[in-house]
């Protein structure tokens, strides 16, 4: 009974091609896709604007959308935003590629070699529960003030996660596919770098996506000490100084950056795995 | 289709939802007490000078004046002022400048006490090499910013004719300060008390270059009320320094067993804090009524007028409005 009912909806869909925009994971237009991401964002400068304007809330939690603009317009002007994003996108940069170096062979290993995973996962999972913002004290005895010690600590929230997603990302590719590319005589190590990293590669490129936004988030815990520039340390500043105004800017910035990352990271994803498409 | 009893409750269930959503947000506290009790809570940090209001809390000296005295705490300036703009706290304990700079950004709040200034508890430390102000000149010096630290170091710098210009500011806590020192890693750190005595056991060639003690006040801690509680409750603001009156005169009586009381709520030791308490200069309300109106307003004018140097305030504002001294007797 049910084959036939079935059928007739989708023919009647076919037929008049009405706009369903609640069917559940159907694509909708990318125009209206786009719309209202807009639109919602759109909406909540409305909501911040109206609060602000008829001082419903006071500008000592909330400053105006023309204040923060202002401060915007004050810290270009005197180049201290420039400065300041060069600065983080360049700590953000080293300290994440610090933890991929590593993270990329080490959770590869741990994802094929059960020996490697015996070795290592205790330790990091003993370890990645450990906050970072703990180790700032010690990461200036054993580096110091720099560059360095702001790279230790985004290598500390990052490297950890990142490692066990990267063994993860390996272990989903399926054991079938393994097993077929043995049997069509390829040995071990054919097997490891163009069958198994080959169609683990678009998920590991998911994890460095969402690796490197979680660098973001550690921007302020690096910069906590010893910065004197940098998104994260404008923010403390800011903090110690009730600077509403540069302290949501502050936020602000970062989260247009950090969509940036991701944006890059998507966009790169969908140029090298284009044929991830076309198989499905 | 649902059935109509399912919808109806469907309808009373969302009714009720949205009824709870909409009522105020469940704050703690106030609607605990019984009548007669007014709560207070009072936002603080682990610093000595504060440390009146724990001996008082574990003497039991609020409870008599019908008070309910919360002491909550923090650990950085940032939050306390948050807290307190947010209406969460009716009262805070409150560096000078602190309380000048929220009282510049619109909060209704009023310094009702002096509890404590520090002497040698704020210093800049430094090594062997460095022996005058002068000598910090493109140094590099860890402090925090727009705390304490800040002022003591552009106050010193001011004194001898240079500014922050002429050093070089690595800026962080003040608890890393010391133990950066320590290490090495940097040549001179402003920090305060217990932070002192840590980097000086641990650092055998450091000495304090400058301290607080040069200028008496400018590091100094009130207490502020918001301006709403005082109409309210002014009875209760009355008794609360009372309170403090009597922590110390059970300080200057048993002043062991106090500082214990206190070393503990600072999470040190109180041989460890030997020194620090020698640094601090309590007031009580006998010596509030000559300093809150009369010398420690000029002061103020000398805190407000550095903080405005460090970019702390954009103007000063009227310091007499800022102060009342109504609640210091009955």
């Amino acid at each position: 009974m049910k084959k036939p009912r079935c059928t007739t909806r989708n023919i009647l869909q076919e037929s008049q091609p009405r706009l369903r925009l609640l069917e559940l994971r159907t694509e909708i237009p990318p125009r209206i896709y786009l719309a209202v991401g807009i639109a919602f964002i759109g909406a909540f400068i409305a909501a911040w604007t109206f609060l602000t304007a008829f001082e419903l809330v006071s500008p000592i939690f909330l400053p105006a959308p023309t204040e923060v603009f202002k401060e915007l317009w004050r810290q270009v002007g005197e180049g201290i935003l420039w400065q300041d994003v060069s600065l983080s996108v360049y700590r953000i940069t080293v300290g994440w590629l610090m933890a991929t170096l590593f993270a990329l062979p080490i959770g590869i290993l741990m994802g094929n070699f059960r020996l490697f995973e015996g070795m290592f996962e205790p330790f990091i999972d003993l370890v990645r529960y450990m906050p970072a913002v703990a180790f700032v004290p010690l990461t200036i005895l054993w580096a110091g003030v720099g560059d360095t010690q702001k790279f230790i600590i985004l290598f500390i929230g990052t490297f950890f996660q990142e490692v066990l997603m990267i063994m993860d990302n390996v272990k989903t590719v399926p054991r079938e596919l393994i097993q077929v590319s043995y049997t069509f005589g390829l040995n071990r190590w054919e097997v490891l770098f163009h069958v198994i990293l080959k169609s683990a590669l678009p998920g590991i490129w998911d994890t460095f996506r969402i690796t490197i936004g979680w660098a973001w988030t550690y921007l302020v815990v690096a910069e906590l000490v010893a910065a004197s520039g940098g998104l994260g340390y404008r923010i403390m500043r800011a903090q110690r100084f009730l600077d509403t105004d540069a302290i949501i800017l502050g936020i602000l910035v970062i989260g247009v950056l950090g969509l940036l990352t991701d944006t890059l990271f998507k966009v790169t994803y969908r140029r090298l795995f284009a044929w991830m498409d076309n198989r499905n | 289709m649902l059935t109509k009893p399912i919808r109806s409750f469907l309808i009373v269930l969302l009714v009720a939802a949205m009824l709870a959503a909409c009522s105020p947000a469940a704050v703690p506290a106030p609607a605990e007490a019984t009548p007669e009790e007014v709560v207070v809570r009072i936002g603080t940090q682990p610093w000595i000078g504060y440390g009146p209001w724990w001996i008082a809390q574990e003497k039991d000296m609020f409870s008599k004046y019908g008070l309910k005295v919360e002491l909550i705490d923090f650990v950085q300036d940032s939050d306390v002022n948050a807290a307190l703009a947010s209406n969460q706290m009716e009262a805070a304990n409150l560096a000078t400048h602190t309380a000048i700079k929220l009282y510049s950004a619109g909060l209704d709040i009023r310094i009702v006490l002096l509890e404590d200034a520090s002497y040698e508890a704020d210093a800049i430390l430094a090594g062997a090499d460095i022996q005058s102000i002068e000598d910090l000149r493109g140094r590099q010096i860890a402090f925090e910013e727009g705390a304490t630290s800040d002022l003591l170091l552009n106050y010193a710098l001011m004194q001898n004719d240079m500014s922050i210009d002429d050093v070089i500011a690595v800026p962080m806590p003040a608890s890393d300060a010391g133990m950066t020192l320590i290490s090495g890693r940097v040549e001179a750190a402003v920090t305060y008390e217990p932070y002192i005595t840590e980097a000086l056991t641990q650092g055998a060639n450091l000495t304090r270059l400058y301290t607080a003690a040069e200028k008496p006040g400018l590091i100094s801690d009130v207490l502020v009320v918001r301006t709403s509680f005082l109409e309210a409750q002014p009875k209760a603001a009355r008794a609360l320094l009372k309170v403090w009156d009597e922590a110390i005169a059970f300080y200057r009586a048993n002043p062991e067993e106090a500082k214990a009381i206190i070393a503990r709520n600072v999470g040190s030791k109180p041989e460890e804090l030997v020194t620090a308490f020698d640094g601090v200069v309590f007031y009580d309300l006998a010596e509030n009524r000559q300093q809150l109106s009369g010398e420690f307003l000029n002061t103020m004018q000398e805190v407000a007028r550095v903080s405005q140097e460090i970019g702390l305030l954009t103007a000063i504002p009227d310091l007499t409005a800022l102060v009342d001294t109504a609640y210091l007797s009955d």
